[in-house]
């Protein structure tokens, strides 16, 4: 694995697919090291409802909340992105319309992240501005 | 580790003229291979657990704001999404640790 240069160049470099591989990398990392705090955060719910709810209040925070929305939107790219590789995986055919379905599936994380965005954003914007929406 | 393309089979052809879009390589056989099935198969079930459990815990119904000691005490008190907790939980360190794995080979010889 270790020296994997293509005919087209590095590892990173000039190839389609590689903004989508990148992103997936890094929101896999992004996603398991959340989830390393997040296992000690929930851990602590053994200690009763004083210290779980002093550590939770942290998450309603307005900007940990934008951090969420970060979350969330890491989790969705990569699940939609994820069955995209599987697809070329599993149906080897399907490679010929890479181009066609890395617009489909980056369309269908971008829609529906705008639901998303609105439904978040909104508790956001209520709770850093002091806003009513 | 690394499977040159003279070594591989004919069965799975090079992707390498295709770039990353497309993931991991298919290692032609061995445990590696297990750990790319793995990836596709936690990956499916992942798709329902991870997917789910970040549309109920974090988008609908108030998301995070309405959770607090007394929210997770109730909502654990069911054995369903104790159950999916827990599958959620173990799939996920698996397939999160055995991924930081594969990208470090790629970047350690
Ligand atoms: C939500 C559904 C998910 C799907 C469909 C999915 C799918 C996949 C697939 C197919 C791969 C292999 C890519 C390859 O071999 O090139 C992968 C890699 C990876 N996944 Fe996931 N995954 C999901 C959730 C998660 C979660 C929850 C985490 C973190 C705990 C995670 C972390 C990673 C990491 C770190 C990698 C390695 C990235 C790389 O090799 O470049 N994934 N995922």
């Amino acid at each position: 694995m270790a020296k994997r240069k293509t005919d087209l160049g590095t590892l990173y470099k000039g190839s389609p697919g590689q903004w989508s591989w990148i992103a997936h990398r890094v929101t896999g990392v992004a996603i398991i090291l959340f989830l390393f705090a997040h296992v000690v955060d929930t851990a602590v719910v053994g200690w009763g409802p004083d210290a779980y709810n002093r550590v939770v209040a942290v998450y309603h925070n307005w900007f940990v909340r934008v951090l969420e929305l970060g979350l969330v939107a890491a989790v969705l790219y990569h699940a939609i992105n994820g069955v995209k590789i599987m697809v070329f995986d599993f149906w080897p055919g399907s490679t010929r319309y890479m181009k066609q379905l890395s617009i489909a599936s980056t369309g269908l994380f971008l829609v529906a992240m705008i639901p998303i965005t609105w439904i978040m954003g909104r508790d956001i914007l209520n709770l850093s501005l002091g806003w009513n929406l | 580790m690394a499977i040159e393309a003279a070594k591989r089979p004919p069965s799975t052809p090079s992707r390498r003229a295709l770039g990353h879009g497309t993931g991991r390589e298919r290692p032609a056989g061995g445990l590696e291979l297990w750990s790319w099935l793995f990836m596709r198969v936690s990956g499916v079930v992942l798709l329902f657990l991870a997917v789910g459990h970040v549309l109920i815990m974090h988008v609908f119904d108030g998301g995070v704001s309405r959770v607090n000691f007394g929210f997770v005490a109730v909502r654990w008190q069911s054995p369903f999404w104790r159950t999916w907790d827990w599958a959620l939980l173990v799939l996920a360190l698996l397939h999160g640790i055995n991924g930081l794995r594969v990208i470090v080979q790629d970047y350690v010889k």
